[in-house]
């Protein structure tokens, strides 16, 4: 088994409850290449989510987007949950928070000890950028777009369609 | 979808009931969350959607077990991990 340290950046338009919200999150995660073929993309912040994919034979940039989609898709999932379940903006908001601010303990563990032997041995996965982990540190951003009595807290304009990204944290 | 094994969610309700008693969970829209102690996560409906017993993907297990901190006695009850 091996792991490889993550950090990644997801934007999500999310619908609720009279109100449409925009969550931007940097956040962090473990890659796992099982011994059997898994790789996994394990939370470590948010601590909540995790997805994956079987049978890679080698890890490079194809098979880790591959293994982030099934993460990400967990992670919009979860957003769509917390929307089902709030009234307004603001109880949305402090559940979203609350989902990114459970820290996966174990997952940070395991990221930890990954960053110090990619710094050590200087590898990284093929074709998969590599970022400072200082330079990235886990951020959470909560804006209002539409809400009914409420100003938006962002321009809308085309540039809110950002694509999730991942890089490998170095 | 990849092709890594699967169990079956009887049998991680079962090693639920077994590991951490005092769990909590709740069908949703779109996941099955669960609570134990203060954390909290979620589990997939499966690749079809809502289903019984859908087959869940080991990897969503072992990140469960070691965030609640079963990891000992979920390998007890599920072999597979």
């Amino acid at each position: 088994m091996k792991n490889y340290p993550i950090v990644f950046s997801c934007r999500d338009t999310i619908v609720g409850n009279g109100f449409v919200a925009q969550v931007s999150i940097d956040g962090r995660a473990v890659l796992t290449h099982e011994d059997g073929g898994d790789l996994w993309m394990f939370g470590v912040q948010p601590g909540s989510v995790a997805g994956g994919i079987g049978a890679v034979q080698h890890v490079n940039g194809a098979a880790c987007a591959a293994a982030f989609a099934q993460f990400k898709e967990h992670h919009t999932m979860s957003l769509f949950d917390i929307a089902s379940d709030a009234e307004s903006f603001d109880v949305f908001k402090s559940e979203v928070e609350k989902y990114f601010a459970q820290v996966h303990e174990a997952n940070a563990r395991d990221w930890a000890e990954a960053l110090e032997a990619v710094r050590r041995s200087q590898t990284a996965i093929d074709d998969v950028v590599t970022l400072s982990a200082d330079s990235r540190k886990p951020s959470l951003r909560v804006d209002v777009i539409w809400a009914a009595g409420r100003a938006s807290t962002v321009e809308i304009e085309a540039s809110l369609n950002v694509q999730p990204r991942f890089e490998q944290a170095a | 979808m990849g092709s890594n094994g699967t169990i079956p969610l009887k049998d991680i309700w079962r090693m639920l009931d077994m590991c951490a008693p005092e769990h909590r969970k709740k069908k949703t829209d779109h996941c099955w969350r669960i609570w134990f102690g203060e954390h909290t996560t979620k589990l997939p409906l499966g690749e079809h959607g809502k289903r019984e017993n859908p087959p869940t993907q080991i990897g969503h297990v072992r990140h469960l077990v070691r965030l609640f901190e079963i990891d000992e006695c979920a390998r007890g009850c599920l072999p597979q991990l």
